[in-house]
């Protein structure tokens, strides 16, 4: 190995790198943040809950509430970046409430027999075909897959495993590059997986950690391919997949 | 043994269908194996699918169909409501079943497996939602939460909200009615509206089976084919039936239910019009449209009928034509499944399976 290491080939590694547009094929709720009796779902995906999904993998039974993320994650065959939506439509909807014959809920005097409700905010269910996959509805994201892994195309999401269509696009080019100079992915980033340094951004709040819709990087290695028009991808590689393939700094 | 099997000799069931896509019993970890069943869910009666602040139906913006991107307006079943309602109809029928069989209602589950008595003897009382027992066929499959120490048990059924196959102003109805027959509650309001979806309306539908025994796809394929009544005011209205339209197993799934709806809808799918035989063809072919986006497409088993030469199967499900036989698979599975007597062998595979599945838990 070279002392100034600045080009990656992760294909030598076995490792395809994909493009996924995915769409949500029911209403999506994920507790992003809860005030009080409302709960709103902001338009990101956790990377955690995508990598666990394109993997169809559960546990059928579990004590408590604890995931196991890094044990699990190890075992998996992809990783993915969060994804976000530029676009996805939201409403609001009453749960949990009242019995037939009530037209309002939450009466003073039923303070105590009342069934609890509340409001949340979904995701509503969006169908593009693949031709529209660029649509600025659909969450979009990266996947890193292993050993010749190709990913699912229906997937389930959310609390209450919610069906989405992802159409899926192989990245050509393997060849990460060290960049000593500020990037921004063209995709949310989890502070977790940056190996260089954040120098800027916006964060989103969603569990289990914050991350960042939009990040600017450096000291950090990417995928860069020209897409269509001026668009081009910079997929930046997390720093499982860079201890994956022995790596872990720039040189 | 097998070398002097014939092919005339392969009875064709669930095992042989299906059985690569089935768990020998439940197991501790939930794998990619998949079997989606596909619904027509058709009303029957005038149902009421709503939110529960504004009475109103539940819709959804939806392109027309596949091919046609005019937005309109869906009426949506949601998941919630369907898995209630099966997840209750599973209930009923493994108690009768085992009351029937000579077991009883106590506090723990007890199994009489001397050689010459397998039996289910007692089982826990089992009500939604604050009373799951956790230790039968039903809490195994459709998952539940422990209100104590013990483990989880997560769903291995997946359900989705189900998209009208026609646009809601062709199969909405508005029921005004006197509000004073609902006695004093809504005192101070003459009349009331009820919106509700017209007797006929039909919801394609999917619910998707994940690591499942041969055990308990009979019990889903059973219980779907008796639910009978959904919706908000069931006692004066709401009853549905369950038509199984197609059957696919695979590594994943193929299709969703909303793609389901908007093939449907383009192909023009009228049940009333159609045979049963032409739905599932029509189904058939959706599927097979659908492999070129899947990642194992190779793994993928779409019941379809079988022609087969001369004088071959021996189920029930074949028909004579022109010398050749045509054999329905679907046909094949759903009659096993519902043919399946829940007796006490049955009963005793299923909770033992059970059994073992939570000595796992640690
Ligand atoms: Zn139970």
């Amino acid at each position: 190995m070279s002392d100034i290491l600045d080009k990656i080939n992760l294909s030598e590694h076995n490792i395809q790198t994909f493009y996924g547009c995915l769409f949500l094929h029911d209403f999506l709720w994920f507790s992003s943040s809860e005030i009080s009796r409302i709960s709103t779902t902001i338009p990101v995906i956790h990377n955690y809950a995508l990598t666990y999904a394109i993997n169809q993998f559960s546990y059928a039974i579990y004590q408590g509430n604890t995931p196991r993320y890094f044990e699990d994650l190890e075992k998996f065959s992809c990783y993915s970046t969060p994804a976000r939506s530029f676009a996805s439509r939201r409403e609001s909807i009453m749960y949990n409430a009242i019995d037939d014959l009530r037209q309002t809920p939450g009466r003073d005097t039923d303070k105590y027999n009342s069934p609890k409700y509340g409001f949340k905010t979904v995701l509503v269910p969006e169908f593009a075909s693949r031709f529209e996959k660029e649509n600025p509805i659909a969450f979009k994201f990266y996947l890193f897959t292993f050993n010749g892994f190709i990913p699912p195309s229906v997937v389930r999401l959310g609390k209450k495993n919610i069906p989405a269509r992802i159409y899926w696009e192989q990245i050509q080019s393997s060849t990460a590059q060290f960049s000593p100079d500020e990037k921004s992915p063209s995709h949310p980033v989890n502070p977790l997986d940056v190996n260089g340094e954040i120098t800027g951004g916006i964060i989103s709040k969603i569990p289990p950690h914050s991350f960042y819709r939009y990040a600017s990087i450096k000291n950090d290695w990417f995928i860069e391919q020209k897409k269509d028009k001026s668009e081009k991808h910079i997929i930046q590689i997390p720093k499982r997949i860079l201890q994956r393939m022995g790596l872990t700094n720039g040189s | 043994m097998t070398d002097s099997k014939t092919k005339k000799e392969e009875r064709m069931d669930i095992n042989t269908l299906l059985g690569d896509y089935l768990v020998e019993k439940p197991e501790p970890i939930i794998g990619a194996k998949t079997i989606q069943i596909f619904l027509i869910r058709e009303i029957l009666d005038y149902t009421a699918l709503r939110t529960e602040d504004t009475k109103e139906l539940n819709t959804v913006a939806t392109p027309l169909s596949i091919n046609s991107k005019e937005q309109i307006s869906r009426v949506a079943f949601f998941a919630s409501k369907q898995k209630a309602v099966e997840s209750r109809e599973l209930e009923r029928m493994l108690r009768t079943a085992v009351e029937k069989q000579g077991g009883i209602e106590n506090d723990k589950l007890e199994l009489g497996d001397n050689n010459n008595e397998k039996k289910v003897k007692k089982i826990k009382q089992c009500y939604l939602k604050d009373k799951l027992c956790m230790e039968c066929p039903r809490c195994v499959l459709y998952g539940a939460t422990a209100l104590s120490q013990e483990a989880n048990i997560k769903h291995r059924i997946e359900y989705s909200t189900a998209f009208s196959l026609l646009p809601w102003d062709d199969i909405e109805e508005t029921i005004t009615f006197n509000a004073i027959n609902d006695k004093n509650i809504m005192t101070g309001q003459a009349l009331g509206s009820r919106y509700v979806v017209k007797p006929a309306t039909i919801f394609p539908s999917i619910v998707t089976l994940k690591s499942v025994s041969r055990e308990e796809l009979i019990l889903t394929i059973k219980t779907l084919l008796s639910a009978k009544s959904y919706g908000a005011e069931t006692r004066i209205g709401g009853d549905i039936r369950n038509h199984i339209v197609g059957i696919a197993a695979g590594w994943e799934e193929i299709i969703t239910p909303l793609e389901f709806t908007l093939e449907l809808y383009d192909k023009k799918i009228n049940i009333e019009d159609k045979t049963s035989l032409e739905i599932e063809q029509t189904v058939v072919a959706i599927l097979r449209d659908y492999l070129q986006y899947t990642a194992n497409p190779d793994k993928i088993k779409i019941l379809d009928d079988k022609k087969e030469e001369g004088n071959g199967a021996n189920t029930g499900n074949v028909q004579e034509n022109g010398g050749q036989e045509i054999v329905d698979e679907l046909k094949t599975v759903i009659d096993e499944a519902r043919n399946q007597q829940l007796g006490s062998d049955f009963l005793y595979k299923i909770y033992k399976d059970v059994q073992k599945f939570r000595e796992t838990q640690s």
